[in-house]
């Protein structure tokens, strides 16, 4: 089973402390079934990964095409002014997640094998 | 592969806000020169009204509308130093202190009193050629012109001013001249005529301007 592939909507890409522009609502579903997913947020030109960062919200199974939503508040950014990078982890069922970008190098679309098959790079 | 997006987080306000407005006005139409960095939004209000003749705009009832760099508004009516205030917004909620700037409107136009003139018909023969008179102005003033003008009405930018290449005396000034103090003036037939040719009654009208820009009528 491939890892889950996300597809999401956002309400902003900026917030602030005050009242009615302190969150953004996140809409997202999966192509296929994932059995947890969780979304953080870290400051933009840092580490990040899952378990990295703040956890902004989590899931637990949830069939494919099944939209779900949650809120990123000011609160939830707690470095400071600046920009953020609001991660979303999907795993599927077979334990595979959507997180394998960092091994895939820019400008490719995966990594291949010798016999030109491609593969899933997993840390 | 993964997902993610950017996020900003901005608890900053507009920065370097200002306005400012002319020193007087005659009108209640004004242009008020503002500047914020970063701002998205702006409201005004005081002595400010939505139209001619309107009730004042508190902050309360001001509304938050687009930024610009300048704003057209409308002072409320009465003669009086007009304060303006402003709040800058940004796209996300963060507001800035409050700035303000005053004006003062003066739509009050001065009254000229003549006194003379000292003859009421004058030719170009020496000794014959000259009439004198006086005027003065119910506020200060900061310029006068005499004219020859086509009708009573006539407003200050109508007809010619007398020149003075003939001997005529301050039938043209910018001194500052306090309320109520005396000008004295004479026209000499010749420049009379240059101004108006041809033999008869002429009207001769004195305008002044006050510091606000406003001239007699």
């Amino acid at each position: 089973m491939p890892a889950p592939q996300l597809s999401f909507a956002v309400s902003g890409t900026k917030i602030s402390e005050i009242s009615g522009y302190d969150h953004i609502d996140v809409a997202f579903s999966s192509d296929v079934e994932y059995v947890a997913f969780e979304c953080r947020a870290t400051k933009a030109g840092e580490s990040y990964g899952r378990g990295v960062g703040r956890l902004i919200a989590s899931f637990s199974t949830t069939p494919a095409g099944v939209e779900r939503s949650f809120e990123v508040y000011d609160d939830d950014l707690v470095h400071g002014e600046g920009e953020y990078r609001i991660s979303l982890y999907a795993q599927s069922a077979d334990g595979g997640w959507n997180d394998n970008h960092r091994f895939i190098p820019q400008a490719s679309t995966g990594l291949t094998t010798a016999d030109n098959k491609t593969f899933l790079c997993m840390r | 592969m993964a997902s993610f997006f950017n996020l900003t987080l901005d608890t900053t306000a507009p920065t370097g806000g200002s306005i400012s407005l002319p020193q007087r006005t005659s009108s209640v139409n004004i242009t008020a020169t503002l500047n914020a960095t970063g701002a998205s939004y702006m409201k005004l209000w005081g002595d400010i009204a939505a139209q001619a003749g309107g009730a004042a705009i508190t902050e309360q009832n001001a509304s938050w509308v687009a930024y610009a760099a300048s704003k057209a508004i409308v002072l409320t009516a009465t003669d009086a130093t007009k304060t303006v205030h402003v709040r800058f917004k940004d796209d996300v909620g963060n507001e800035s202190a409050e700035f303000s700037a005053s004006i003062i409107l003066d739509t009050t136009v001065p009254v000229v009193t003549i006194v003379g003139p000292d003859v009421a018909k004058i030719s170009k023969v020496s000794g014959f050629n000259v009439c004198a008179f006086s005027f003065s102005a119910s506020e200060p003033i900061v310029e006068w012109t005499v004219r020859v003008v086509p009708a009573t009405s006539s407003l200050h930018s109508a007809g010619t001013e007398i020149p003075t290449t003939g001997g005529s005396t301050n039938m043209h000034g910018t001194t500052a001249t306090a309320a109520d103090a005396a000008v004295e003036c004479t026209i000499n037939g010749a420049d009379l005529e240059a101004a108006s040719s041809g033999d008869g009654a002429k009207i001769v009208k004195v305008f002044v301007k006050d510091s606000t820009g406003n001239w007699s009528i």
